[in-house]
């Protein structure tokens, strides 16, 4: 692994944090400055490769088109056990805080 | 370590007694995260009844925590999922069990199959079978230790980057990792789609190709498995067998290398070529893996945000359910450039 690394400033952790919705403290902004930094530096290496006229691996299958008849299947557990699961239910609906 | 021959045409009841006598004798390896008694033993007298017929009739099994199963909670070593009750079974499941074979437990991981040596479970670590002080590997951490332990004859495992292939190594069992595609991943918990395949562990070849056997082939509840592509082995003439140079630097242990290499010289006299093979591509690999895996992980963990089921945090509304930050985000910053 080289030593070079990716400046990520402190702005840029806490942008990722509100968009991943994590409360940090002061010490994990900055801890994971680093961190990022490095993770970053590590990928980075891939630059080194020359992609020119490789197309892109989209699978490894060769499935193509893969089909099913549009019947109706029986499912092992019915609309019960399925609504228990969820934290919280009202009138065979999975009820959520409010959203607006 | 036992084999599947050892409970074949024994009474299943006690197969199960004994394996679940044998599980609970070992819990300071921390193998298992809970035990499926009532269900087996209920599925141990249905096969001693003769209800339940096949290759593997009353053959006790352990699974990876991470594979639905009735009997028991299904948690992926996540508080998260403490108290999850899979409504379904993984189709992997449902197929060893049509085989007559019973599950006895659900087997430690690194939570939600994110690790490689099973330290990184929510209800702690799992010990190395051989060597008490030292890791279990991982993901599949809890199934190479009851295999190695014995008191089961096979588990199942999953293995995304290595969590198959390595805790087999670090316990000294035989695992085994298929192609992409063999085995259908329906009512497993996903990781990274791209790679995630199911397999087994076993004290022995013949086991895990029965296994393999069994769990194998097309399912229209996962798209991408491939129809037939899993048969059992013909008697093989002399093959060629690749060793790559970039696995065998001087980073490599010793007493590895020397196991490695006794191998290949048993593998010469029975009559197969040995030879070395260089994909200098593998440097890149781990930073591919690291890219590709943390990206699909985002997607698929995206669905334990407690709205249909695992916990959820108490909020006033939907959007703190998330965080509360996640309402000051600003606009300003583009994505342009890095």
């Amino acid at each position: 692994m080289g030593t070079m690394t990716t400046a990520i400033s402190r702005d840029d952790v806490l942008h990722l944090a509100q968009l991943s919705s994590l409360q940090l403290s002061d010490d994990e902004v900055e801890a994971l400055q680093n961190d990022l930094g490095n993770i970053l530096a590590y990928v980075e290496q891939l630059g080194e490769l020359d992609t020119t006229g490789i197309e892109p691996t989209y699978q490894v299958t060769d499935l193509e088109n893969v089909w099913r008849d549009d019947t109706v299947r029986a499912h092992p557990a019915d609309r019960e056990k399925l609504l228990a699961l969820a934290p919280d239910s009202m009138n065979n609906q999975i009820k959520v805080p409010k959203v607006l | 370590m036992s084999t599947i021959a050892d409970y074949s045409g024994k009474s299943a009841v006690e197969n199960v007694t004994a394996a679940i006598t044998g599980a609970k004798q070992t819990v300071d390896f921390h193998a298992l995260l809970s035990l499926t008694e009532e269900r087996a033993l209920e599925r141990a007298a249905q096969v001693d009844a003769g209800e339940i017929t096949g290759r593997l009739a009353g053959v006790p099994f352990v699974v990876k925590d991470n594979f639905l199963t009735y009997g028991a909670p299904t948690t992926a070593a996540s508080k998260f999922l403490e108290n999850f009750n899979a409504p379904l079974q993984a189709t992997a499941i449902e197929k060893l069990e049509a085989e007559g074979a019973i599950c006895i437990g659900k087997a430690n991981l690194d939570a939600f199959a994110h690790g490689g040596s099973t330290e990184n479970s929510a209800y702690g670590p799992t010990l190395n079978a051989i060597d008490k002080t030292r890791v279990a590997g991982g993901s599949s951490g809890g199934s190479a230790v009851v295999t190695a332990l014995g008191f089961v004859p096979f588990a199942l495992g999953t293995d995304t980057g290595g969590s198959i292939r390595q805790p087999a190594s670090f316990n000294g069992v035989v695992g085994v990792k298929p192609t992409y595609g063999t085995v259908s991943r329906y009512g497993v918990v996903a990781m990274a789609s791209s790679t995630d395949t199911i397999g087994c562990f076993a004290s022995c070849v013949a086991d895990v190709e029965l296994v393999m056997d069994i769990m194998a082939g097309h399912d229209d509840s996962d798209m991408t498995t491939l129809p037939d592509f899993f048969a059992l082995a013909e008697p093989l003439g002399p093959q060629r067998i690749g060793v790559i140079k970039e696995f065998m630097t001087d980073d490599v242990d010793a007493d590895v290398r020397m196991r490695v290499n006794d191998y290949l010289d048993k593998a010469r006299a029975a009559g197969h070529t040995v030879e070395e093979v260089s994909m200098p591509i593998l440097k890149y690999a781990l930073a591919m893996y690291y890219i590709i895996v943390s990206a699909e992980i985002s997607s698929n963990l995206a669905r334990y945000d407690g709205i249909r089921y695992g916990k959820r945090a108490e909020a006033a509304d939907l959007t703190s359910v998330y965080g509360d930050r996640v309402t000051k985000v600003s606009c300003q910053k583009t994505n342009g450039g890095s």
